[in-house]
Formats: C-alpha cells, structure tokens, sequence
C-alpha cells in the first residue's frame, strides 16, 4: 500500500531531515531576538537594515548576511594548531547539538485512522538519558576546539568549559530526579503526557508546579551547560577574549556559533517538556481536541503550543544574558558547588518524602 | 536620575539575605530590563521614540551652529572673493594642510586674490584656526560632515566655494 | 542482517580506536581516541538492546570522566620534547606478547559460540525499570557495598586534597 509507504517516509526519512533543518532555521530567528532583543532592552534599535528584495524585514535577513559574510571570509588556521583536531572541533560541538533534539517530541502521537506518527523523531524508552548522554559530548567540541588552536586563551577557554560542564552537569542531572520521582517515567513523551493532568481541579501539572524548585535548578544548569550568560566563561571576551573559538574564522566560527543557538533551542525544548507541559495546551487534553477539531488540526495547535514555548525559554535566555553579569570563575565553581549540589539533593529528599507524609502512596 | 547603591556593605556587617541569595535582586534586574524592553518597543512606532538611536544615514544628528564641518570661502555680495591671500590662515594651521598661491588682480586698487586656494583635507584636524586668523571673514565652516571618499581629495578653490554665495545658517 | 553489519562496523571502530588510543604519541589524541573507542562499544551495546548501558556509558565515561581526563592532559600540556621518542622496550614488547596471546585464548574460547543460536530475551530487557528491579532486588547487597566503597572514595580524596589548618587559607 502506497500509504504505508509514505507513512514509514515521514517517519524514517522526512523528520530525521526535517528536524535538523528546522533547528538550523531557528537560530535565525534565535539570533534575530537576541540582537533585537539586546537592542531594545539597551534602549537601541539593533540591526534593522539588511533588506530582502528592497523589503526592510525588521533585521530578520541579517543572520543571513553575516553567515554569508562569515563563509566568504579568510579561513585562518594558526601555524602550530593541531590541524586534524582543529577541524574535527567545531562538527563536534554541532553533532551533538542536532542529535540531541531527536528525542524531544514536539506533539502528541498522531492517530489517524490505523496509523500512528509520533511527532518526535525517535521516541526512545530512555529519551532523557539520552539527552543527558549526547549533550554532554557537546564540551569536546569546546574543550579540543581549544586545545588544537595552540593559543593560552583557547587553552583556558577549553579548560574553563570542561570544568564547568562537571560541575553543572551534576546539578541538572540531579535536579531532573524530583521529576522523574513525581512523573515516574524516562520516556519524555509520557513525561509530557502526564502533565496534561490538572491539579487541585484547575491547575496543570506542570514539571514547574510540582517541581518549582528542580525547575529553578534546572535552568540555571541549562545556561551554565549552553555557555550562556552569565555562565559565559569559557568565551569570556573580557578575560580570555574569546575563549575557545578565539582561532576559528570563516565557515568553521559559524559552526561554533550555530551549534551554541542549536544548543540553546534543545536545552529550551528540553525544559519545556519536563517543566512546562511540552505540546500541552493547558486545560485541552489531546483527547478533547481531537474529538472537535480532529488529529490533524490538533497536531499543528500542539506544535504551535510547543514552539510558542520553547521560543519563550529562548527568549528568557536572552533577557538574562543582557541583564546579568558574568560570574567570576570562583564563584561560578562555588554556586555550582556549594549552592546548587546541596540545592538538588534537598529537593530530591523532599520530593521523595512530601508524597509519604500527605499520604499519596 | 541614576540611583546609587553601595557596593559593599556597611562595615562588620554582611548582605542583607535577600542579596545574598542573588535571585531577589535578580528579578528586579530582569524587571528593569524588561521594562526598558517593553518602553522601547510601545514607543517605537510613535513619535516620540525612546530608543537613542539616530538611524544615521535616515536620520541625523542636529547640529550645534559652532559645529566645525567642510570648509567654504565666501563672497562679497558683489560676487568677488572675500579672501586677500593673505596667507594668515595658512600659517595659523597647525597640520600645514593649507596651500594659498597669490595673484594681484589688474587693477591694483584691488589688492591680491589667491590663484589657488587648496585645503589637505586628509589631513586637517577641523580645529577652526583659519577661521579664526582670517581677518576678512573669507572662510567659515560648515555643518557638512559627510565627507568620506574613496580618493585621497584635495579641496580646491572651485570646490570650496561651490556653496559660498551666502551663508549656510 | 543489517544489525551484523552495524556491528562490524562498530566492532572495527571500537579497535581501530583503541590502537589508536595506545599508540598515539599525544595524550591528547589518546584521550580523543579513547572517546570514540567507548563510543562505538557503547553502540554495541543498543545493537545488543541494553539501551541503558550504552547510555550510561555515554554519560559518565565519556561524557564525564574523559571530560576530567583532558582536563588534566591540557592542564598538562605535554610538549613534544616532553613527550620523549618513540623506543621499543621490553615491557612494550612484553605488553603486544600478552595481548597477543589474550586474543589467541579469546578466539579459540569463543568460537564455539559463534553460530549458537540468537537467545530471546524477554521484552523490558535492559530497559531502566528492568535494570532497576535486578539492581535492587537481586544484586542489593553488592549495589550497596559498592555505593559504599564510592562513598569511602570521595571522602578520601576530600581529605586528600584538604589543606591544613593555617595553611594559606
Ligand atoms: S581647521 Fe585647522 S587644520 Fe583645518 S585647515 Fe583650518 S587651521 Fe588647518
Ligand atoms: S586668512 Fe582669510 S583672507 Fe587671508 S588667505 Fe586665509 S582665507 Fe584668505
């Protein structure tokens, strides 16, 4: 049947493909709010000008004019930089990145008459971990990127990174057990199913209802893991100039720089489905959706409901990075440390015994 | 007006404990900049925008009138040069970026005008001194300061006066 | 099928790597190659449906303890001279002689089993909740002992690295 045909396509071919490309598309628009966003919160404009067939587009071109720029440019490569490593680096920092969002499902499973398409490309029944798994490969990228360019500030920046992502690595993975305690499952399509649930009557079980603390956590683990402001050091341009990617030009700095916005959108779809209902649209359950507007239309409000989300944790990183300084690097390995290790233990203790003493078990 | 707030504490004394926890003061940061963000944006469409930036080549700057731009000889209502060729603007230039070639006219009632009259524009450093020398009043500058060129330009007499009939302000 | 070749090919990156990682003149690249070579055993393992395994693998060797090791070699940074030529020495013979007879004895050990028919495993197989229940039913003195053991360890290496007291902090 011609049908089963296309269904095994979408499946198997188009969303592997579409995924990514997707992903790429999205730091233009990741990009176009970070520098408007700067702008605007700096009481500027920000670039507005590049135009697209004479049409002013508010900017929107402009990543599209500096990437062409960046890919025209001089490729430099340090005379006494490891060559074989220099160029492995920056697809390193990318591969993960694209990877990782496989596993984030960006709907509910649609149904349509016998067929079943998860809006997910891999619904795997160890979705998390695997997230946890790749992402933490993204820091070799980072860490041999400045190794091989043969430069102290790369070094530091490298050294920075790898230091770093230990540190918070910890933190976030401890700080997602209270939900995997209150939501009993590692599959994330079923983490986000479950917080279609309403609380007291009313309120969405969001992964931040229950979990706000984990929630907090979590997020501040999730700019430390994207190198993001204020947990920038391994870039630091005041310090170490530009850290690890201080060597790179050309086509391979536009690897770096793409991979840290493909990052930034992976780690807001992922607190979006722990934390914030992923594809739920509060108070209407797939079920009821389906029976007023069928499968079809439900998917695309789902997937609408979903980047609507994620976009918004996109855009929170950017408000934080143009409000908040950069941490010196002690009090970076102190927040990490002694605040936010002490931090996720007590939440996971908590979450395990609040259900015993209301008496839910 | 910008409020200042100590940076350290009051001595033998530490943070108050909602500083301490950073998150407090961070919300009110992530207040104030959302605010700014929100002000811009609501105001951007109308006149009276927040934004401080002047979209140059639309938009520019105003100008005070003792601005030091372009150069300009002027004229005597008559049409004839104001300047003698005196050369007082010449010497007064500290980067020496002033070349005056005299000639007399015929009638010598007349005194001297210059032949050329040629400023190094390249090399001037816009710090008014002809003008202050001049003691004709021939030379003035402008508010023009778009001047960027892909040539190393001399500006000669012709080019100096092309504006020169009357006063640009 | 298609599982056999993916193993090949996973099973010859697996070694490639891992000659890799012992003949390599830079520890750097020892350590590169030593990620690749827990990478590809850690494809094995999905190919061998312990997804948890392979993730885990993943997770803390190479995406933790290698993280630690490059952080010292780069804090190291070995310089070619440090590095030292490259010499065959007894012990480096020694060491190919072992190895060479480990995959002798393996080869002929394991050959018997190589047409045995595939096992069946039961569905949930090396899925977390199956993990979990072994770990904590079965294997729970053992798991507890080693968590133990692990504990015993940090606080060594806390008290190791400790300064005294009145020493500089
Ligand atoms: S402005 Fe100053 S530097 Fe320029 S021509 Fe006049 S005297 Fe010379
Ligand atoms: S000082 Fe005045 S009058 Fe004399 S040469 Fe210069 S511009 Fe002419």
């Amino acid at each position: 049947m011609w049908i089963d045909y296309l269904v095994w396509t979408v499946q198997n071919l188009l969303f592997p493909v579409v995924v990514p490309v997707v992903l790429l598309t999205g730091v233009i628009l990741a990009v176009w709010i970070e520098r408007r966003g700067a702008g605007f919160i700096q009481d500027r404009v920000g670039p507005n000008r590049v135009t697209l067939f004479g049409f002013r587009n508010a900017g929107l071109m402009q990543p599209i004019a500096d990437a062409l720029k960046l890919l025209v440019k001089e490729e430099f490569i340090p005379e006494k930089a490891d060559r074989f490593l220099f160029f492995l680096a920056p697809t390193l920092s990318m591969i993960p990145a694209l990877l990782t969002f496989m596993v984030i499902p960006f709907g509910d499973v649609l149904v349509l008459g016998k067929y079943r398409i998860p809006l997910q490309v891999a619904d795997l029944n160890v979705g998390l971990l695997f997230i946890f798994a790749i992402s933490s490969l993204g820091v070799y990228g980072i860490v041999l990127g400045g190794w091989s360019a043969d430069n102290k500030y790369s070094i530091l920046g490298g050294l920075r990174s790898s230091a770093q992502m230990i540190s918070y690595e910890i933190s976030m993975g401890l700080a997602i057990i209270g939900i995997l305690i209150v939501f009993e499952s590692v599959r994330l399509n079923d983490i986000v199913r479950m917080q279609g649930d309403l609380l007291f009557g009313f309120l969405p079980r969001w992964g931040i209802v229950v979990q706000p603390l984990g929630f907090l956590l979590f997020f501040v683990a999730a700019l430390a893991e994207t190198n993001r402001i204020p947990f920038d050091l391994p870039e630091a341009e005041a310090e170490i100039v530009a850290g690890y990617h201080l060597e790179y030009s050309s086509f391979k700095f536009s690897m770096f720089f793409m991979a840290e916005y493909v990052n930034m959108m992976v780690a807001s779809g992922f607190i979006v489905s722990l934390f914030l209902g992923g594809w739920q649209i509060p108070w209407l359950p797939t079920e009821a959706l389906v029976a007023h507007v069928g499968p079809i239309l439900t998917a695309v409000l789902q997937v609408a409901a979903f980047a609507v989300k994620l976009w918004f944790i996109m855009w929170v990183f950017v408000w934080v990075r143009w409000t908040l300084p950069r941490f010196r690097y002690d009090q970076l390995m102190g927040l990490g440390w002694r605040v936010m290790l002490p931090l996720a233990l007590a939440n996971i203790f908590v979450t395990s015994v609040v259900p015993f003493v209301l008496g839910v078990y | 007006m910008i409020k200042i707030k100590p940076v350290s504490p009051p001595e033998g004394k530490r943070y108050p404990i909602s500083e301490r926890i950073y998150l407090v003061e961070i919300f009110k940061g992530m207040g104030l900049t959302l605010k700014h963000l929100v002000r811009n944006l609501v105001t951007y469409p109308t006149k009276n925008r927040t934004v401080v930036t002047i979209q140059y080549p639309d938009e520019t700057r105003e100008y005070s009138p003792r601005f030091r731009g372009r150069h300009r000889l002027k004229k005597n209502p008559d049409g004839s040069l104001r300047c003698v060729a005196c050369k007082l603007c010449a010497e007064n230039c500290p980067s020496h970026c002033i070349f005056i070639e005299p000639a007399a006219y015929p009638d010598p009632s007349m005194g001297n005008y210059p032949k050329r009259y040629e400023i190094n524009i390249t090399r001037c450093i816009f710090c008014g001194f002809c003008v202050e020398a001049c003691p004709k009043g021939a030379i003035e500058m402008t508010e023009v300061s778009e001047m960027a060129g892909s040539t190393r330009a001399v500006f000669d007499k012709d080019f100096l006066l092309a504006d020169g009939e009357e006063p640009a302000r | 099928m298609i599982q056999a070749i993916f193993f090949y090919i996973f099973a010859a990156s697996a070694v490639v790597m891992a000659l890799v990682v012992v003949s390599a003149r830079n520890p750097i690249y020892s350590a590169a190659a030593l990620i690749g070579c827990l990478l590809s055993v850690a494809c094995i393992f999905v190919l061998q449906s312990a997804h948890l395994l392979a993730l885990l693998q993943v997770l803390v060797y190479a995406g933790a303890i290698m993280v630690l090791v490059l952080f010292v070699l780069m804090l190291l940074n070995l310089s070619r001279d440090e590095l030292g030529r490259r010499r065959i020495t007894v012990r480096r013979v020694t060491g190919v002689y072992l190895v060479g007879a480990l995959v002798t004895l393996m080869t002929i050990r394991f050959t018997k089993h190589l047409w045995a028919p595939a096992v069946s495993l039961e569905p949930g197989f090396g899925t977390i909740e199956e993990v979990g229940k072994i770990l904590y039913t079965k294997y729970l003195l053992p798991f507890e002992m080693v968590s133990l053991l692990l504990l015993a360890a940090i606080i060594g290496a806390v008290v190791l690295t400790r300064k005294e007291k009145g020493d500089g902090r």
